[in-house]
């Protein structure tokens, strides 16, 4: 009999749906959402946050006892996903509930700011590296890309579960994913290095791993290695590479396709303040053209090797490049060279 | 019907007559105990294993084989032997398995007497076909009331790509591979996945799970390069194992 743990541990879900809720808001600014169920979801999932924190004698916050989106390495401490998903809700929810104090006062709020600052992240400004969890540098320091006659690769059967919980092998992207769902909450520039850290020691052991990683690579400027897990992830069920597709297609794994794609080679990204696009097309790639929905306004952008073109019905509060300033597009659009 | 258990003058014989007897006991058979007297023992072979035993004219594998043809004979039981420290498969042993076109169960000297037959370990071979020949002795030994885990050995550049939802996918996986290939209900038998060498699988499975069988189908080829993870278990093996002939 083999525990399946995930569904006691994996809590970071908590974290996870709250920003799913939070990204439904920013994509469609339905306010009305918010007023029925956004804000009190925000509510009560940063005041679970707050109740299941451990503070240490320093007064520092940690979440022990879980599972990070790995999950080859179960009951771990302070898993960074978590903590840092944990730290976003929190301070979302602070934020968000201001206008709200029938459902927060400001009291809960503030300490919900306290845990958030007080939360452990496991950053290195040294090495610029995220640590797993408590203790994932001290395993065994196993690259699953040197080792595997090929990825992706189920290292649990390979390897067998044992050795893989006591090495630094992942099934799937964990610190990267904070890299990839809330990039503000991570310190500036160090998506590049926790990539070449933990990429290496994935074994893209599930199905939505190559989808993420194409969107990362693509936003880290690493535009060959995108490509070679875009092709993957999007022929999963074209080429039947698992054998089971008879029994159903991958529809997260095409989801991920789409958001690599959207979010990784096109850099679209849904602000507070409007919508971002920070292209980066592979140069074998002629042009792409993706159609949106952003605030109630239909969107159609388009990006070849030197410009971007973004057409809109209404008007959109836009930003091209990261970095750049988000200003008002008055329909039709605009047209930018890169 | 018979289980015939060819008996030598070895302290084995005593291990191949118990295996018999519980096969027999199992499936409703009487045990005939032989042995092919090419040399006078120096003590009579009924006096060894403790029972009556049918003394037949050399030569020994044609006796054997030709013992193995009678229309009620559903299998034959005979020892596997040590040689300077190296389990082989003996002449007799050899020339039987590969000439028989009934199941053969070999019986490593170490057996513990009395023998119990409660479960049985099935390898499972990846090609379908194979399967399907191995599902009746699967759903015979589910008959019987044996304890059946079937086990499939993946090779470890065979590993699948992606597993997303491990416990899942292994039960939808078990519950087709029973439904399409052995016509049993999910719940009649255990199965174990392993990933590796497969004959070092099969008999680490058979030590962990307590296998008192191991079941194997093969294509009765001792040939170059045939039977080579049969020869590998039966090199090592603590457990008895019976062959089941494979058509190609």
């Amino acid at each position: 009999m083999v525990s399946i743990r995930t569904g006691q541990l994996e809590e970071h879900i908590v974290a996870d749906v709250a920003w799913g809720a939070w990204q439904y808001w920013l994509w469609t600014g339905d306010e009305d959402f918010l007023r029925q169920a956004g804000y009190e979801l925000l509510a009560d999932t940063a005041r679970y946050w707050a109740s299941r924190v451990r503070r240490d004698g320093e007064g520092r916050a940690h979440i022990d006892d879980v599972i990070g989106p790995d999950e080859y390495h179960e009951a771990v401490n302070d898993n960074a996903f978590t903590n840092v998903m944990a730290r976003w809700n929190l301070r979302t929810a602070s934020t968000a509930l201001s206008a709200r104090p029938d459902l927060a006062d400001d009291t809960e709020r503030a300490k919900w700011d306290d845990v958030a600052d007080a939360l452990v992240d496991n950053y290195d400004s040294g090495t610029g590296l995220y640590e797993q969890f408590d203790g994932f540098f001290d395993l065994e320091p196993l690259i699953i890309r040197d080792v595997a006659p090929r990825r992706p690769i189920v290292a649990d059967l390979l390897l067998g579960a044992e050795r893989v919980r006591r090495a630094q092998v992942l099934k799937q992207a964990d610190v990267l994913m904070l890299h990839f769902m809330v990039p503000s909450e991570v310190a500036a520039g160090s998506l590049v290095s926790n990539l070449q850290y933990y990429e290496p020691r994935t074994a893209h052991g599930s199905s939505l791993s190559p989808g993420v990683h194409a969107a990362l690579f693509a936003r880290a400027g690493r535009l060959g290695d995108a490509v070679e897990w875009l092709r993957l992830a999007s022929r999963i069920d074209l080429d039947d590479v698992t054998g089971t597709t008879a029994g159903g297609l991958h529809l997260a794994t095409m989801g991920g396709v789409w958001q690599a794609v959207a979010l990784g080679f096109l850099g679209i990204r849904a602000e507070d303040r409007g919508l971002r696009i920070d292209p980066h097309l592979p140069s074998g790639w002629p042009r792409v053209e993706i159609r949106l929905s952003f605030r109630g306004s239909r969107i159609v952008v388009r990006t070849d090797q030197s410009t971007v073109s973004v057409t809109c019905d209404r008007a959109l509060d836009l930003a091209i490049r990261e970095g750049s300033p988000i200003t008002r597009v008055d329909p039709p659009g605009i047209e930018v060279r890169l | 019907v018979r289980v015939v258990a060819a008996l030598d003058a070895t302290s084995g014989a005593r291990a191949v007559l118990s295996v018999a007897q519980a096969i027999s006991a199992v499936v409703s058979a009487d045990v005939d105990a032989v042995h092919v007297e090419e040399t006078v023992p120096a003590v009579p072979i009924a006096d060894l294993v403790g029972c009556s035993v049918r003394t037949l004219p050399p030569p020994i594998e044609s006796v054997l084989v030709e013992a193995g043809r009678a229309e009620d004979v559903i299998a034959l039981v005979l020892g596997l032997k040590r040689s300077d420290g190296v389990r082989v498969l003996g002449r007799v042993a050899r020339a039987v398995c590969t000439r028989s076109e009934r199941p053969i169960i070999l019986v490593p000297p170490t057996t513990p007497i009395p023998f119990a037959l409660r479960r049985a370990l099935v390898p499972v071979p990846p090609d379908p076909m194979a399967t399907t020949t191995l599902a009746g002795t699967i759903r015979l030994a589910h008959g019987v009331a044996l304890e059946v885990t079937v086990l499939r050995v993946g090779d470890p550049t065979n590993v699948p790509l992606f597993e997303d939802q491990m416990f899942h996918e292994t039960e939808a996986w078990a519950r087709e591979f029973l439904a399409r290939y052995v016509q049993l209900p999910p719940e009649a038998v255990a199965l174990e996945f392993r990933v590796g060498d497969v004959a070092d699988e099969i008999l680490s499975a058979a030590s962990d799970l307590g296998a008192d069988l191991i079941v194997l189908g093969w294509g009765r080829d001792f040939g170059p390069r045939r039977a080579l993870i049969v020869r590998r278990v039966l090199e090592r093996t603590m457990t008895p194992v019976q062959l089941i002939p494979v058509l190609p």
